[in-house]
C-alpha cells in the first residue's frame, strides 16, 4: 500500500464547490435541531402515539430490510450473472420505483394489491383479505420503494466481484448456494452494507406510497414519517422532536454500519 | 475521418479541462443563486400589472380557479397566482414568510391565529362560504349506506379525517351527536386522502365535504349527514399585512369579486351562503 506517500493538491474552486454542497445539506437539518423544543422532548417522545409511531417503523422497516435482501440479492444475482431476453429492459423496470414519486408507486400497488386491483380483488374476493391499512400494507409500500436501491447496488457488486474466487470455491466442490453465501457475499461485505444501509434508510423514511397505500391507521401503518406529517398539520411540538429523533436514529445506524464497513475495508474485504 | 474525430477529441479536452470545469460550475453556482434568490421578487416582474398571490385551501381548488380566471378577465393588470394546499400547511408556510397576498381557508382557527400575530391583517377578514360534511361512498352504493349510524357496521371499512384535521373533528362531532361509535381503518391527513380511499375502492365509505362529494360525483355517490347533527366550516379569506399599497387594493378587489360575483360561482361547486 503506498496510498497518502504525497497530499493530493486540490483542484482550483474545488473546496468553495465543496463548501456550497455542504452547506445546503448542514443547513437545513441544524436548523431543525435548533428548533426541537427540549423542554418537553421527553414529554413528547414518550407519548402513546410517538412510541408507537416509533416501533412501527423500527418494526416494518426491518422486515422490508429482510425481505429486500432474502428477495432483491436473488435477483440482483440473476441481473449480474444470467442472460435472458430483455434483461436490460428487466433492468430498467426493476430500479424504475427509485424514479418514480412515491405517490405514484402507491396508486401502482393500488392497481395492483388493492381491493379492486391485479392480484387484490382475487384475496378480497376468494378469501376475504383486504392488504390496505395493514402492517403489510405499509411493508409492501416500503419493499416497493426501497428493494431497487439493494438490486442496484447488489448486481454492480456481482459484475465487479472477483470470478476466480467463485470458482475456485466450485473447483473445490461448494454447491451454488455455499458458494454464493460463503464465498461471493463474504467477498462483496462493503457493498453488502452499503446495499442494506441504503434500503434501510429509503424504508424509514418512506411516506408518499405509504399514505396512498396503506392509509394512515395509528399501530398499524402510520410510520414516523406519517406521524411526523400528521403533527404538523396539527400544529405541535411533535413533528420537530419526531423529525429530529428519526436523524438521530439514522444517523446512528449510518454511522455503525460505515464503521463496519470501512472496517470491512481495511481488512482487505474487497 | 479521422481529422474531425480529432478535431472533436481536442474540443471535448478543452471543456474537460480543469479550468473550464471550475469556471462552469461558479458560472453555474451564481445563475442558481440568481435563480433561487431571485425567485423571492419574481412576484414584481411583471413591468405593467400586478402578481396577487391567493393561498387557499385545496377544497377550494376548482371554484378559485374558475374565479380566479373569470377576476383576471375582469381586471387584466393583475395575474392571480393560486396555490393550493391543506389549510395548516398553508397557515405554517405563510407565517414562515411565504409570499402570499391573500389567503382562504376551510377554518377560522388558522385565520384568527395569523391575525393574532398580526400576519394577517384582521380587518380584512370576512366570512365568504360554508361547507358541510358528507357521507361518501362507491358509484351506486354497494354498501346501502342510509345513514351515520350505517358507518358503524363492520361490514363497512370506515375511512375518517385525522382529528385535527376541520373535517376530522366536525365528522367526530357528527358521530357523538348520532350517538355511533366508529372503528376507522384509517385516519387520514387530509380531505382528499378520504376521497381517494373511496374512489379507489378501498374503503366502503368516508366522510368529507359536501363539495368533494359533487366534485367527484362521476366516480362516488353521497349520503346527507341532516343538519342537526352536521357542522358547517366557515370559510374565512383576508389579506396579508405586510403588502404594497397596490397588492392591497388589488387584493380588495379579489376579496369583493369572492363574496360578489364569485358567489354563484362557489354556490355551483356546493358551498353554502355564509
Amino acid at each position: 500500500m503506498t496510498r497518502q506517500q504525497h497530499t493530493l493538491k486540490a483542484p482550483t474552486g474545488i473546496a468553495l464547490l465543496a463548501a456550497v454542497c455542504g452547506v445546503v445539506i448542514f443547513l437545513p437539518l441544524g436548523a431543525v435541531v435548533a428548533r426541537v423544543p427540549w423542554g418537553h422532548f421527553w414529554s413528547t417522545l414518550s407519548s402513546e402515539s410517538s412510541t408507537s409511531a416509533m416501533w412501527l417503523s423500527l418494526r416494518t422497516s426491518f422486515i422490508t430490510t429482510v425481505l429486500a435482501i432474502v428477495t432483491g440479492l436473488p435477483l440482483a444475482w440473476t441481473l449480474a450473472h444470467r442472460e435472458f431476453p430483455l434483461k436490460s429492459i428487466v433492468r430498467a423496470i426493476c430500479v424504475l420505483p427509485m424514479v418514480l414519486p412515491p405517490v405514484v408507486g402507491g396508486v401502482a400497488l393500488l392497481y395492483a394489491f388493492g381491493r379492486r386491483g391485479v392480484v387484490g380483488s382475487i384475496l378480497y374476493d376468494w378469501f376475504n383479505i383486504q392488504i390496505a391499512f395493514t402492517q403489510s400494507a405499509a411493508i409492501l409500500a416500503q419493499y416497493f420503494v426501497a428493494v431497487p436501491f439493494f438490486i442496484v447496488v447488489m448486481e454492480s457488486a456481482f459484475e465487479q466481484a472477483d470470478i476466480r474466487l467463485t470458482g475456485a470455491a466450485r473447483t473445490l466442490g461448494a454447491r451454488p448456494w455455499r458458494t454464493l453465501l460463503h464465498v461471493s457475499l463474504p467477498s462483496m461485505k462493503p457493498a453488502l452494507i452499503a446495499a442494506i444501509a441504503l434500503t434501510w434508510a429509503r424504508a424509514l423514511g418512506e411516506f408518499g406510497a405509504t399514505i396512498t397505500f396503506a392509509g394512515n391507521s395509528p399501530g398499524r401503518t402510520q410510520t414516523l414519517p406519517l406521524a411526523i406529517y400528521g403533527s404538523l398539520e396539527n400544529r405541535d411540538d411533535g413533528a420537530l422532536t419526531l423529525s429530529f429523533v428519526m436523524m438521530a436514529i439514522s444517523f446512528s445506524v449510518l454511522i455503525l454500519l460505515r464503521q463496519r464497513w470501512l472496517g470491512a475495508l481495511r481488512r482487505g474485504g474487497v | 475521418m479521422a481529422r474531425p474525430a480529432l478535431r472533436l477529441l481536442k474540443s471535448i479536452r478543452l471543456f474537460t479541462s480543469s479550468r473550464f470545469i471550475t469556471v462552469l460550475g461558479i458560472a453555474a453556482l451564481g445563475i442558481a443563486a440568481v435563480g433561487v434568490l431571485g425567485g423571492c421578487s419574481a412576484k414584481n416582474a411583471s413591468p405593467s400589472g400586478i402578481t396577487l398571490d391567493v393561498y387557499a385551501t385545496s377544497s377550494l381548488t376548482q371554484a378559485f380557479t374558475r374565479i380566479a380566471h373569470d377576476f383576471e378577465s375582469l381586471h387584466p393588470e393583475v395575474k392571480v397566482v393560486l396555490n393550493f394546499g391543506g389549510s395548516a400547511t398553508l397557515e405554517k408556510q405563510i407565517s414562515e414568510g411565504a409570499p402570499a397576498d391573500v389567503v382562504a381557508f376551510a377554518d377560522t382557527a388558522n385565520i384568527v391565529r395569523l391575525s393574532e400575530s398580526k400576519v394577517v391583517n384582521s380587518k380584512s377578514v370576512i366570512t365568504f362560504a360554508t361547507n358541510r360534511l358528507a357521507i361518501i361512498v362507491a358509484k351506486g352504493n354497494p354498501k346501502a349506506i342510509k345513514s351515520i349510524s350505517d358507518l358503524a357496521r363492520a361490514d363497512v371499512v370506515l375511512v375518517l379525517c385525522e382529528i385535527a384535521q376541520p373535517c376530522g373533528k366536525n365528522a367526530a362531532t357528527a358521530l357523538e351527536r348520532a350517538k355511533v361509535v366508529v372503528e376507522p381503518a384509517s385516519l387520514e391527513l387530509n380531505v382528499s386522502g378520504v376521497v381517494q380511499k373511496v374512489v379507489s375502492g378501498e374503503a366502503d365509505a368516508g366522510v368529507a365535504y359536501i363539495t368533494d362529494a359533487l366534485a367527484t360525483n362521476s366516480e362516488i355517490d353521497h349520503v346527507e349527514i341532516p343538519s342537526s347533527i352536521n357542522i358547517a366550516n366557515l370559510y374565512p379569506i383576508g389579506i396579508v399585512s405586510k403588502i404594497t399599497r397596490a397588492e392591497n387594493n388589488a387584493a380588495s378587489d379579489f376579496i369583493n369579486f369572492v363574496v360578489g360575483d364569485g358567489a354563484t360561482i362557489l354556490r355551483k361547486f356546493g358551498f353554502g351562503a355564509p
